[in-house]
Order: structure tokens, then sequence, then C-alpha cells
């Protein structure tokens, strides 16, 4: 049955029908893709500011790590200094160590048949408690040489890089001595 | 490519028939907009205003020819219009008649407006236009015959007032082919003996369909309103030929319309249903 109404009416040239339904995806997919655009600039809008935001407070919670690392170092500079300070004492306290006693023990420890020809103690001025020994022995050898060394290790001093040079009748010994606190 | 074309498409206006597309029909032309139809009779005209939805919104009449009118009321019509396309139902100088053996070859309904001879045959007249209904169950068919200088007229004076005919239509006869689908679509009505009235501001069409043929059809068209004796001779035969269990089932152009005052009592004894509603010729026609 005919739905439509007849038309009399003069008939135009190409009078259009309309785009089929499908194309309607065309219009559809436009404001899709802006409503889209228009969500996601809002969306990065937000995010930048978000960021903006997060990079100030950032910079700010900066400047103050900066500023406690900044007082940590200048606390850390003060006990450096204290601790310089108290290393200088401690050297201090090392070469203020007296030698006579490792003379004495020295001199002491010389058997009947040994002469003391040479002695030399040398304080390190860099390092105070290596002290820098020179012995010339005249007769007793090394057997001498090992009593003298007994005398001084029992001081509490250790000998290192210790070399012993015998001659005809003498015998030079030198070592670095520490005193050892035990 | 133009910009209005873009346009058009991202507002869905590329995708509507444009408003004098015969294949469509009123509302599919002017879906969500306000729309004019003027009813052109012998003396008068009157017109509807009708609203985005399609519905009635306000209506007018004023005497004098079509010409006369239209220069009073084109600036109202346009305004009320979209672009100025407006409907127009001729009530005057137009004839139906019931044939046999119309071609109903597929696409007919074009072929009539492009080239009618090819479906009327020798029943074509170039001083014509034609619209066609046929009853899908007979071969009987109505034919529409309507004066083509007259649309020619009507659209002349339309388009010294810048407006446009959307589409130009027999309002009597689409009223009686709407009368007639829904007779065919009512099973209850379809095989019962029945005179079909329609009437419409001075014009008369009266069908008797029995046991659903449809068996005699007299019409006039734009009867002067003193012109009584014209349509008593209309009536009487099919009066004359009606028995007790033949069913009159009147239509007008509206609620207790001309016809129903003053020419109910020619059908004396006889069963009247009135089957018009209100508005029922303005309904019709911006619903189809």
């Amino acid at each position: 049955m005919e739905k439509v109404i007849h038309d009399l009416k003069t008939e135009r040239q190409n009078v259009s029908a309309g785009l089929p339904s499908t194309y309607k995806l065309v219009p559809f997919a436009f404001y899709l893709v802006a409503a889209a655009t228009i969500m996601l600039t809002l969306y990065f809008f937000l995010s930048k500011k978000a960021y903006q935001s997060s990079e100030a407070e950032m910079t700010v919670r900066l400047a103050e790590a900066k500023a406690e690392q900044a007082k940590y170092h200048s606390s850390r500079d003060v006990i450096v200094a204290e601790s310089q300070k108290a290393e200088g004492i401690a050297r201090w306290l090392e070469g203020c160590r007296p030698l006579q006693p490792v003379a004495a023990a020295i001199g002491r420890s010389m058997g009947k048949d040994s002469t003391m020809a040479e002695l030399s103690l040398d304080r390190n001025p860099e390092i105070p408690a290596h002290t820098f020994l020179q012995l010339r022995v005249d007769g007793g050898g090394s057997e001498q040489i090992e009593n003298t060394l007994n005398s001084i290790n029992a001081l509490s001093y250790q000998t290192y890089s210790a070399q012993q040079v015998k001659g005809r009748n003498s015998t030079d010994f030198q070592a670095t001595l520490i005193h050892s606190n035990k | 490519m133009d910009l209005k074309d873009i346009k058009e498409v991202l507002t869905f206006a590329a995708f509507r028939p444009e408003p004098d597309n015969p294949k469509f029909a009123w509302p599919q032309r002017f879906p969500k907009r306000k729309s004019v139809i003027v009813n052109v009779n012998r003396d008068s005209c009157n017109w509807v205003f009708l609203n985005r939805k399609g519905d009635v919104d306000n209506v007018g009449e004023a005497d004098g020819q079509f010409m006369d009118v239209a220069a009073q009321m084109a600036d109202q019509w346009q305004a009320s219009s979209e672009d100025g396309w407006i409907g127009v139902s001729v009530n005057n100088r137009f004839i139906i008649s019931l044939e046999h053996n119309i071609s109903r070859k597929s696409g007919w309904a074009d072929e009539l407006r492009q080239n009618p001879k090819s479906i009327l045959g020798t029943k074509y007249d170039r001083s014509k236009r034609y619209a066609i209904h046929h009853n899908h169950e007979t071969s009987a068919s109505l034919m529409m015959a309507c004066d083509d200088s007259m649309i020619k007229t009507i659209e002349e004076v339309m388009r010294s007032h810048n407006l446009r005919a959307a589409r130009v239509c027999s309002g009597l006869f689409a009223m009686t082919a709407n009368f007639l689908n829904r007779v065919a679509a009512d099973n209850s009505l379809k095989s019962q003996d029945l005179i079909l009235v329609t009437w419409l501001e001075g014009s008369l069409c009266i069908l008797r369909q029995k046991n659903g043929q449809w068996q005699d059809l007299r019409c006039r068209s734009g009867l002067p309103p003193q012109d009584e004796m014209t349509v008593t001779q209309m009536i009487s035969p099919f009066v004359e030929a009606a028995d007790s269990s033949t069913r009159v089932v009147l239509m007008e152009d509206k609620k207790n319309g001309g016809f129903s005052q003053k020419y109910l009592p020619l059908f004396s004894n006889l069963h009247v249903t009135d089957a018009t509603d209100d508005y029922n010729l303005w309904n019709i026609l911006a619903k189809h």
C-alpha cells in the first residue's frame, strides 16, 4: 500500500534522496574525534597543571634537601677539622715519646765482647711515630744484634724494614722502630 | 566540495531527502522542522502551521483566489516554513474516476510522474496531471486527473512570492486513498457492503465497495456551497442501490465539517459511521 501521498508538482531534475544512512558514520566519527580531542586536551591540560604543581613542590623539597645537605656538610667539616686537630695532637703525643730508654736499652744490651761503635735514632718529621735506627756494633755479630733487638722489643717497639750488613769486625744494622700500644 | 556541503554533512541535513523529493513522506522531508500546508479551494484557501513534531500548531483560512491569498500570506507562510518550502493541496478542477487494468509495472509511480502516457495509454490527456491508487486485491484503480494549467499557475504564484512547492497534491484524493488503506487493513470493514464518502471543502467523492470490490464511484470538485442539487444527484444512486446491510462511512476534512451538517439526511435510514478525526486533512497530509 502506498503510504506516501502522490505528488503533482513539476518535477525538478536531480532531486536528492539524501546520502545513504551508512555514511552517517562520517559525522559521527567527526563528533567522536572532536569530543575525544576535547577530552584529551582537557586531560593533558589538567595533567600538565598537576605536573607543574608537583614540580614546584619538588623544587621546594629539593631546595630544602640541599639546604639540609649543606647543613650536614658544614657539620661534617667541623667534625673533620676537629678530627684533624685530634690527629695532630695524637701525632704530637707520638712525637713526644722519649727515646732515651731505647738508647739505654741498646747500651745495656751490649755484651762483654761487643761495643757500640755508632748509634743514631732519627725521628721522621713527617711521621713522628717512626724512628729510624742506625747501629754499628763492633764484635758480637748477629747474636749481639739479636740481643739488642730483644731489648728494644721489650720496650714495645717493633722493627720494620730491618737491614743488617756484616763487616769484617763490625755489623751494621738499620731498621724503622714503631711503638706498639700493647 | 563547498563549505555548505560539509556543514550539511555535519548537521546531518545531507542525509535527509530534499523537501521536494516526491518519494518520501512529509515527516521524512521535514524532520523536526516547522512546515506549512495550504489547501486551495475554488474561492478560498485554508492553511495549517505544523510545529516541529509535525502536529497542528495553528490553522487559518481566507476567502479569495490563491493568487490574492498568497499575496497577503506569503511572508507569514515563509516565516513558518523551512526556506519557503510549502505543501499545497489543490481542491478544484480535478476529477477522480474508477478505472480497471491500469499498468502496475515496477516503478509505476515514478513513471506516472515522468511519462504518464506509458502507464495510462489512451486514457492520457496532456492537459492533465495524474495520480493513481490501486486496489491491491482487484484490478481496479482510482485515477485522479488534475488540470496541468492550474498547477502551473499555483507554482508560478508561489515562485513570485519566493515560495517553493514541496508537494502539490489533491487533498480529497489523498484522504480517499488513506481512507481506502484503512478499510483494506480492517478485516471487519473490508468484507462489508460500504458506501465510502469523502468530503473536503466542496469536493465530494463517493465510492461503493462490496466484498472488497470497488463497484461505482462519483466525484465532483469545487462545488459551490449553494449547489445542494448536485450533491443530492451524486448521492441518490448509491442510496437507491443500497440495502439494509449497507453501511455509510464518512470522512471529512475536519470534525463536523460542512457535509455532516448539511447532507447526512440524504442517506435516509442507512447506518452512517463518521470516521473523521480532528484536523483530519492536515493530519493525513502531515503524516504521509
